[in-house]
């Protein structure tokens, strides 16, 4: 597998053919990938899928068996944690419970004089907007305000890079949205590259440069918000992310696929690695905007089942050759009733 | 509240009230010996014996902890922490020393050090050179050998599970070792490691057989020589007080620290690996002295002692002689597993469906019972007993069965085990869901049917470990039996007492083997669930 090094290459962050192990179970496999300095990247994945294996491999929790790691340049694979200059921020904050919030604050700081941490304890306090609990016990504290001390701690010292494994996973939805804009801000006014870990797209796609996804240790394709939606690399990586269903069709020539609801054009990108023949079968990917209610369409299908989402309804439908779709409507249908739909792009991805 | 249930209050109260009744009694019948002013052995008691027990009590409780923190809390920290040849083993067989009665690593040290004496005598030392017999620190190094893996099991849980990630947040903010251990692990480990070391009091302050050993007087010793060579109940239970004073002082002590757990815990880390870190070679070399240093002195020196010892007397006569006693504990053991096991099984049934006032605080008084020293249930119990008979026979009705009988005995086993045998059920109990006592109640099931259906049947590892740790605590229990049997009865822990008294550490040594046997099974199902749960 080749590194595909974003352009500005990898002068914040570097990860280079990552294996992991936990016992005889391989959980990281052949892991790659890079960041600029201060540029944000996020590790998206199912639960289970060795994304917190990976980001504690590359704080040096977990000892990969094989593969490297570069910090602004520095090669830290072979160091000991407390010698890699890397921040950490874990789901549940680990907050010192013995400690107020100033001193959590302060703990990275022991090389500086009391003045100076003193003072970037008030800076750090006042960028997460608790000024006034520099005395608080973490116990005082609700979630929210426990990682943002959290936060303020890992970045006090100014640390080469930051890892935030599910930062928000232990918040309600208010919650997370709000700490999300506190991170957001506090990463535009520093230059600090950092990797966070969630298993929601909207948190990657809010707060992150790059989006790596991951499945069963393997990470499918590491790229924008935007390429992996436009652009995904294989199935898996489309079906996670957005909302979407796979239709069957056969390549009829080169870039163009026969379908029950026509001729599609295939994305240029998204054939390349298929050595494919005139001929063969093929999955289609649409999105459910890709199609619209059209009394003059024609492609019939029958809606199976509407959920009322509140500003939409979604349903789910069968062509007439009984393969299954979805689609968001404003109308209300009833399950059974027969519609027709047209579509509405000409060219799709395919795999 | 539905009728079933509300039917079921009365006996549920009743028998929660019968289980708490002895407890209360013991606790009344202690303090009100106060009251007896006139005991002619009051001065003898104020001026020699309350200053002389109350200073070795002390010196030997601040040793044994002094000892015990030191030897739990470092082995946890490095089998916890780092990896060196060896951890693996002795992350659980640093349990192994709880299988060994006090009072059995006792007299395999008494004999040790007698050999070693005759030995350097032999060779040609004078006295002078022999380590004299300074009793106070080997009794304090037998019961920190004994008792240090309560520390050992709380701090390594503290390390690798409520303090792991703060280690880790200490360890990416460039923490050296020492700090990690410093300022971060320790002062998060400490509710643990507190907690640990009060269970180690409190098993300090009530043990009778290491002390009677060494003849190193206690409150323990103090209470029985009061009894059996002064023959004063009075003195004995005068003397009970101070030790139910300190006792009290630690459960309060331990409910505070068990506060600070709940407010400590709440970043634990679940599910994961534990990573632990390598050491340099020298550094490794001093992690394996430490630990095998500690697992030979607390495991495999008294076990080989009493393995030769015991290979010596192999003969069929001391079998024989054994054989009666071995049988008398397990009869004992099997009829306090009935009856204690049988009571925690109704106990746990009222704890979860039954409401009344003061039942929180009556479920605890039934519990207080391990917090009290064997010798000071045995004579408080003996006394109210007395008393009880005394009355009956006023009104003319046989009594007999009350006194030089199994019955007190039992009772005292009832007070002092009931804890350990509704503990096991209880926690199996937190994990059958509430939701399923409402779902049985809506689907018209009386709280007993659900209880008898749903429940019990899910308790099944729980009852298991409650009748095996009831069955072997009964039967390394010395002060409560040596002091309420009746006339003629021994077990095997009476026989080791009375072999080593006379310093027949060789016929001791085969009954010892036996109790450590036994001892190993619940240490076995105690490894096995930490194993299971990390």
């Amino acid at each position: 597998m080749t590194i595909q090094f974003n352009e500005n290459g990898g002068d914040g962050l570097e990860v280079n053919a990552i294996d992991l192990y936990y016992g005889a179970q391989q959980v990281l496999h052949e892991v790659s990938f890079a960041l600029a300095r201060g540029e944000i990247g996020c590790l998206l994945g199912p639960s289970g899928c060795g994304k917190s294996s990976l980001l504690r491999a590359i704080a040096g929790f977990e000892r990969p068996a094989s593969g490297g790691v570069r910090v602004r340049g520095r090669e830290v694979t072979s160091l000991s944690v407390n010698a890699r200059k890397i921040g950490f921020v874990f789901q549940d904050s680990a907050l010192f419970p013995n400690l107020n919030v100033e001193q959590n604050i302060v703990f990275g700081l022991r090389d500086k004089s009391k003045p100076e941490r003193h003072r970037l304890a008030t800076e750090w306090l006042q960028r997460v907007g608790l000024a006034q609990y520099a005395s608080a016990m973490p116990h005082e504290l609700s979630g929210g305000e426990q990682q943002r001390v959290a936060l303020a701690r890992a970045l006090a010292p100014a640390p080469d890079l930051v890892l935030l494994d599910e930062p928000f996973a232990s918040l309600d939805l208010q919650l997370r949205r709000s700490l999300g804009r506190v991170i957001r801000d506090v990463f535009a006014d520093i230059e600090t590259t950092a990797v966070f870990v969630t298993h929601d797209q909207e948190e990657a796609f809010l707060l992150a440069d790059f989006v790596g996804l991951l499945s069963q240790g393997r990470l499918l394709q590491w790229g924008t918000a935007h390429q992996l939606f436009k652009q995904p690399a294989c199935e898996d990586v489309a079906g996670f992310i957005g909302e979407s269903f796979f239709i069957e069709g056969s390549l009829v020539e080169e870039g163009v696929v026969e379908t029950t609801l026509g001729t599609i054009r295939i994305e240029p990108s998204s054939l390349k690695q298929h050595n494919r023949s005139l001929g063969d079968k093929i999955s289609v990917l649409l999105r459910y905007h890709d199609l619209q209610l059209d009394p003059e369409g024609d492609i019939q299908v029958q809606i199976t089942t509407v959920e009322d989402h509140g500003d939409n309804y979604f349903c789910t439908f069968v062509f007439k050759n009984g393969e299954e779709g979805s689609i968001r409507l404003q109308e209300k249908l009833r399950p059974g009733a027969s519609v027709r739909l047209s579509l509405l792009v000409s060219t799709a991805n395919a795999f | 509240m539905s009728n079933s249930r509300a039917r079921l209050q009365i006996p549920s109260a009743a028998l929660l009230g019968v289980v708490a009744l002895p407890t209360v009694v013991v606790i009344a019948v202690v303090f009100s010996a106060l009251l007896h002013s006139d005991n002619p052995h009051l001065a003898h008691l104020l001026e020699y014996v309350l200053p002389r027990t109350s200073f070795n009590t002390l010196r030997l409780a601040v040793a044994v902890l002094g000892l015990s923190a030191v030897f739990g809390t470092v082995s946890a920290w490095l089998t916890a922490r780092y990896r060196f040849p060896g951890r693996r083993f002795f992350d659980w067989a640093l349990f192994l020393p709880m299988a060994v009665p006090g009072y059995v690593m006792a007299f395999s040290f008494s004999g040790l050090r007698e050999a070693l004496i005759a030995d350097l005598h032999a060779n040609g030392f004078s006295n002078h050179w022999v380590p004299h017999a300074n009793n106070f620190l080997l009794v304090a190094m037998v019961l920190a050998l004994v008792l240090y893996p309560y520390v050992y099991l709380m701090a390594r849980s503290a390390f690798s599970t409520q303090a792991k990630r703060h280690i880790e947040v200490a360890e990416s903010m460039g923490c050296s070792e020492r700090e990690i251990f410093l300022r971060v692990a320790l002062p998060i480990a400490r509710p643990w490691i507190f907690a640990g070391l009060l269970l180690v009091l409190m098993e300090t302050l009530a043990d009778f057989g290491t002390v009677a050993i060494f003849n190193y007087d206690t409150f323990t010793t103090a209470i029985y020589k009061s009894w059996f060579d002064l023959y004063s109940v009075n003195t004995g239970l005068q003397l009970s007080t101070v030790l139910v004073v300190v006792v009290a002082m630690v459960i309060y002590l331990e409910g505070r620290a068990s506060a600070a757990q709940r407010y400590n815990t709440k970043s634990a880390a679940h599910g994961e690996t534990s990573s632990t870190r390598s050491l340099s070679p020298v550094s490794a070399f001093l992690a394996i002295l430490f630990c095998s240093s500690l697992f030979f002195l607390a495991f495999i020196l008294p076990v080989l002692q009493l393995g030769f010892w015991a290979a010596e007397t192999l003969t069929t006569s001391v079998i024989r002689e054994l054989t009666e006693s071995f049988w008398t504990s397990m009869r004992l053991g099997l009829a306090a597993v009935l009856l204690v096991v049988g009571l925690a099984i109704g106990l746990t049934f009222v704890d979860r469906f039954a409401r009344f006032p003061l039942k929180k605080l009556l479920l605890k008084v039934a519990l207080l019972g391990y917090a009290l020293p064997g010798t000071v249930l045995a004579i408080a119990l003996f006394s109210a007993f007395a008393g009880m008979a005394f009355l009956l026979r006023e009104f003319g009705v046989e009594s007999r069965w009350l006194q030089g009988s199994f019955v007190l005995m039992l009772v005292a086993y009832m007070v002092r085990f009931m804890a350990v045998a509704v503990q096991p059920l209880q926690s199996n109990m937190t994990q059958v869901d509430p939701g399923i006592d409402r779902a049985a109640e809506s689907l018209g099931a009386g709280p007993l049917t659900t209880y008898c259906k749903i429940h019990l049947p899910l308790l099944k590892t729980g009852l298991f470990t409650a009748a095996l740790l009831v069955f072997v605590d009964v039967v390394k229990e010395l002060p409560i039996t040596l002091m309420t049997r009746p006339f003629g009865v021994n077990t095997l822990a009476i026989k080791i007492y009375e072999y080593s008294a006379e310093g027949l550490w060789e016929q001791a040594a085969l009954p010892a083997l036996a109790i450590i046997v036994l001892g190993l099974l619940p240490v076995y199902l105690l490894i096995r669930s930490i194993g299971n749960s990390s």
